[in-house]
């Protein structure tokens, strides 16, 4: 029978910084001394909130949904969901997605009306955002889960927007978006490194400030015969989730038992290695999170994916099409917290310590129409990128690329990464619509 | 790029007073303006009035004074400008004359003259109704001049004739117009007037209102081990020109560098035996002094008063070095006169055991502000091989700000990089192992590993990119900041990792002209529903005032963070637009999350860093 381990994530806090005196030589050995380590372990999986998708005004002067009467083009359809965003993600170990909407009032949709003369109606006040979310878990089940989010209507005439924006946004969200849990068997396979695709729609007449749907830290479930690079909690003072409580193991020192199965993971000097080990493979930022919609560039109320496209066999930039030359201090996205989870093991030796990367993960959205490969490459120094091969097939897919990539020191340490896309062979064209940037460990080369 | 400035109606210039180009020979009633670096409308256009002169003579208009510049900057190339001017009646003949030079920082001493006062445009004679005239036009600068810091641009404007009548002339000055004059003789618009140098020139100060860039403190610091006056009078800040150097002490002579402001501070580095009987530093001979006198006594006096004492460790025959440092700031508990100020003193002999010894003493404030300082050099028994003395104490005709004022706290965000941890293969956390050294390894690497989930906040290049902001109908208001719009439409709410409390915000704008300041701000609530905003040091950024675009990122420091009962904290930006020519666009934000760490001692194993 299956053996779990729990840890909640919800209650903690805070920086971990457990004192290593007492560890130091020429101190007492007590085993009193090692389970606040131990305990700190548990708490570093719940202190991310990794921001995985956003969809904000990004400097937009209007709003796509302008409202008031109807009038062609001025209002979307009531029913359509128009998608505004996607993004690919490998989640956080323990960690579950939860929905931010900074929005204003939403505005009037319209229909045509076909009974007698055409004409175009109002079909009333209102939007909501919708949120797709496919899991895969590593032993690649799916689920796909589905929130929408119903947005308070303006109260101005014929929907339109307020003349004091600043003074009427509003906040919504969802608390908690997981995959259907009921069961420790389920909470374990849900918390291993998830895969997450996410797609956001629009569904009449949202005015959206600031969508974000991040990682919330909720509960961390392994079984016993769980692989070590599983365990990114130590899972220290916890017990089983559906047997009798348990509380902290008996023995700070004790071994990793090699009883299987259902031995004894937790504690011990191999226990602490391996989740140190782990935290160190599995946790890392999420970097980047783009897609080319926009309140005035999308086309229209479009239900297609909004896209930019390209068939120049050279690099051009990505979010404009400017020049496929990599410049630091030009526009791009900032690179510099990365630099948390810059590993010794893992830096390249090219930076050495003057400089530190990242190993990353770039997914990339793109459809290759049937006759345009492509490669997206995701560059943050002259010597630093990571390139995607897209292919040429029809319809939207994730593609996948594998690298390093120049983070610097930290935040103080401003370091850009810029973004650039070519058709690779083919013909015609392809197009991109969207790309996410996470850190990953090496031990989950994707191919 | 190149370098415009513009010449300032009513805004004096730094109270320095350079001398008048001996060429001029007429000066009557010339006075010194700003050379400045930016528009501004409150230094209306107007006129200098009617300005006469003798037939024949060189008529200075008005001087000219800039900031001070940066060192190491090579001012060549070409200089050019425009003025519009009138002459009073058609017989006067009046035509334009222009010299420009480089000062020192004091004004006193003439480090070059890029144009000697001459003629430099077209000699075409001035209208009877305000016209622009071109003063130079691309004229050369026959000998570049690298410049030292603190180094002043001066212009001069002026006038002479063709055999004219009774000459009279009057020229507008100012900075107040929406445009800059064009390159013609025919412009009669209320333009700026301006004078243009092909070299990129930088002010000290930078024109980035709220971030100070300090001048170097007084610091006398000679190679010899025991150094001459002259030897140790040159002083690292660059500013030397004010110190008399005498066979044994250095005394200040014109500007009022060591005059005294509320806080001090002064350091010394002094070679003396336990014979030692005179003093190192006074100020005004008797208001300051600091003395080591016999009995190996180090003391501090004021108002020819003994403030405190300190018998020094370790008296000895044998010369040793002495590291002396006396502080002064408000008491804070002051009862009146008698303890307004807390005097801080410190005595450091490395060669004596490491000895350090401190007190701390309350007196009087020194009875006046003004005066001059010496620093003795040789004598008493007492060499002095080094001194530094507190930028708090330059003079207002020197670059400066008294201590720190800079708006943004200085970020000192942790480094990470993981600490290493054996992996249980290796077996050194096997039984029978001494399992002491995996845990201390383990540990490290924790404390490590705790920010490693922490991305960006914000990280967003704005699409369409470059959009001309701002979109009128995002707008806000900034409460206590009413010239500042804020942007709905750059406006965030992101959750706030556990134990995030700064973030750094950099924002990539591009400005066609002027200048504006960009805000960045945190808070717990959406906009006007915060209470109150927090702010962060606004920074700002100067386009050039040429057609010539300026883009860049522009780092608005470190911010503090808010959180709403959630978690989550709400970012915008602010936009101030100093110049009303200026047109901007916003085409990235980045915002990072900073954990703001006590740069304290480490936890006692001396394994940090």
């Amino acid at each position: 029978m299956a053996k779990y381990f729990q840890q909640s994530l919800t209650q903690i806090v805070g920086p971990q910084k457990p004192q290593l005196e007492p560890l130091a030589g020429a101190a007492l050995a007590k085993r009193s001394r090692v389970p606040p380590l131990m305990r700190s372990q548990d708490k570093i999986p719940a202190l991310g909130r990794r921001i995985i998708a956003t969809q904000s005004l990004r400097g937009a002067s209007t709003w796509a949904c302008i409202g008031g009467p109807v009038a062609t083009g001025d209002c979307p359809g009531p029913l359509d969901e128009r998608p505004v965003g996607y993004a690919f993600a490998r989640v956080t170990p323990g960690c579950f997605l939860r929905l931010s909407l900074l929005y204003s009032p939403s505005g009037n949709t319209q229909a045509l009306n076909t009974e007698g003369p055409p004409a175009l109606e109002s079909t009333g006040v209102g939007g909501s955002v919708i949120v797709r979310v496919t899991w895969t878990s590593q032993a690649l089940s799916t689920t796909t889960t589905e929130h929408e989010i119903v947005l308070a209507p303006s109260q101005e005439d014929d929907g339109a927007p307020s003349t004091a924006p600043w003074a009427t946004v509003r906040v919504a969200g969802v608390d908690l978006i997981t995959p259907e849990i009921d069961s420790s068997s389920d909470k374990r396979r849900w918390t291993e490194h998830v895969a997450a695709e996410v797609s956001i729609y629009h569904r009449g007449g949202v005015r959206m400030v600031d969508l974000c749907l991040h990682e919330q830290p909720h509960v961390v479930v392994r079984e016993s015969d769980d692989d070590a690079t599983f365990w990114a909690s130590h899972m220290f003072g916890m017990g089983s989730p559906e047997g009798p409580a348990q509380g902290l193991t008996t023995y700070a020192v004790q071994r990793w038992s090699e009883t299987t199965p259902d031995g004894m993971p937790q504690g011990g000097t191999w226990g602490f290695m391996s989740s140190a080990a782990a935290q160190g493979l599995r946790l890392g930022p999420a970097l980047v999170h783009w897609t080319p919609w926009g309140e005035t560039t999308g086309t229209g109320f479009t239900t297609s994916p909004v896209v930019r496209s390209f068939s120049s066999t050279s690099f051009t930039r990505l979010w404009d099409g400017g020049a496929g030359t990599y410049s630091g201090t030009g526009v791009g996205w900032s690179m510099s917290s990365a630099a948390y989870a810059s590993d010794a093991g893992e830096c390249d030796d090219y930076w050495s310590d003057a400089d530190r990367s990242v190993p990353v993960l770039v997914a990339v959205y793109a459809d290759g129409r049937g006759t345009a490969p492509g490669v997206l490459r995701v560059q943050s120094h002259a010597f630093s990128w990571v390139d995607v091969a897209t292919a040429s097939t029809s319809g939207f897919n994730w593609y996948f690329g594998y690298g390093h990539l120049r983070c610097g020191k930290g935040p103080d340490d401003q370091v850009i990464a810029q973004a650039f896309m070519r058709r690779n062979g083919g013909s015609g064209t392809l197009d991109v619509a969207a790309v996410s940037v996470f850190r990953m460990g090496q031990h989950e080369h994707v191919s | 790029m190149a370098t415009r400035f513009y010449l300032a109606a009513s805004t004096a210039s730094d109270s320095v007073t350079p001398a008048f180009s001996a060429a001029w020979t007429n000066t009557t009633g010339v006075v010194r303006r700003l050379l400045a670096l930016a528009t501004d409308g409150a230094d209306t256009l107007a006129s200098v009035g009617a300005q006469t002169w003798t037939a024949g003579q060189l008529r200075l208009s008005r001087q000219f004074v800039s900031g001070p510049m940066r060192a190491g900057q090579t001012i060549s190339g070409t200089i050019t400008a425009y003025a519009r001017v009138l002459e009073s009646n058609a017989d006067d003949n009046a035509v334009s004359r222009l010299g420009v030079w480089v000062s020192s920082a004091d004004g006193t001493t003439v480090r070059a003259v890029l144009l000697a006062v001459g003629n430099y445009g077209t000699s075409t004679e001035f209208a009877t109704s305000n016209t622009n005239r071109q003063w130079a036009s691309a004229a050369a600068i026959s000998t570049p001049y690298v410049t030292q810091a603190g180094d002043r641009l001066i212009v001069e404007f002026g006038y002479t004739d063709a055999t004219g009548t009774t000459p009279s002339a009057n020229a507008i000055y100012g900075r107040s117009g929406a445009s800059d004059l064009p390159q013609n003789e025919t412009d009669t618009s209320s333009s700026n007037p301006w004078i243009e140098f092909s070299a990129t020139l930088t002010l000290l100060d930078g024109g980035i209102a709220g971030v100070v860039e300090y001048g170097p403190d007084t610091i006398f610091y000679g190679e010899a081990s025991t150094p001459t006056p002259t030897q140790l009078s040159v002083d690292l800040s660059g500013q030397d020109v004010d110190m008399a150097i005498n066979a044994a002490d250095i005394t200040e002579v014109t500007s009022a560098r060591f005059n005294l402001t509320d806080t001090a501070a002064w350091e010394f580095i002094v070679g003396c035996s336990n014979t030692a009987n005179g003093s190192i530093y006074t100020y005004n001979s008797t208001q300051v002094q600091v003395q080591i006198v016999t009995g190996w006594i180090l003391r501090l006096r004021v108002n020819n008063a003994t403030v405190g004492d300190i018998t020094l460790n370790d008296s000895s025959t044998r010369v040793r070095r002495v590291m002396i440092c006396v502080s002064m700031e408000d008491n804070p508990f002051t009862t009146g006169a008698s303890d307004a100020k807390r005097y801080e003193v410190l005595a450091y002999q490395p060669s004596s055991s490491g000895s350090i010894q401190r007190d701390v003493f309350l007196g009087a404030a020194p009875a006046a502000t003004a005066g001059t300082a010496l620093i003795n050099v040789t004598g008493s028994n007492i060499s002095t091989y080094a001194a530094r003395v507190s930028r708090a104490f330059h003079s207002t005709t020197e670059f400066h700000r008294a201590f720190v004022e800079v708006a943004s706290p200085t970020a000192l965000s942790e480094e990470r990089l993981e600490q290493p941890v054996p992996d249980v293969a290796s077996g050194v956390g096997d039984d029978g192992h001494f399992a002491g050294h995996v845990h201390m390894l383990a540990g490290r690497a924790l404390r490590t590993h705790d920010l490693r989930l922490w991305g960006p906040i914000v990280t967003e290049i704005f699409d369409p990119i470059g959009e001309a902001l701002p979109g009128s109908y995002f707008l806000g208001s900034e409460p206590t900041t009413p010239n500042v719009d804020t942007l709905l439409n750059a406006c965030y709410r992101r959750p706030l990792p556990p134990a995030c409390n700064r973030v750094r915000v950099r924002v990539y704008v591009t400005i066609s002209a002027g200048e504006v300041e960009i805000t960045a701000y945190s808070a717990n609530a959406a906009g006007h529903l915060s209470t109150p905003p927090a702010q962060a040091g606004y920074v700002v950024f100067s386009g050039t005032p040429t057609a010539t675009a300026a883009s860049g990122w522009i780092d608005c420091g470190t911010l503090a963070v808010a959180r709403d009962a959630d978690g989550y904290g709400y970012f915008w930006l602010g936009v101030e637009d100093i110049d009303p020519v200026s047109t901007y666009e916003i085409s990235a934000v980045s915002i990072d999350p900073v954990l703001v760490v006590d740069d304290g001692p480490s936890e006692g194993l001396g394994l940090d860093g």
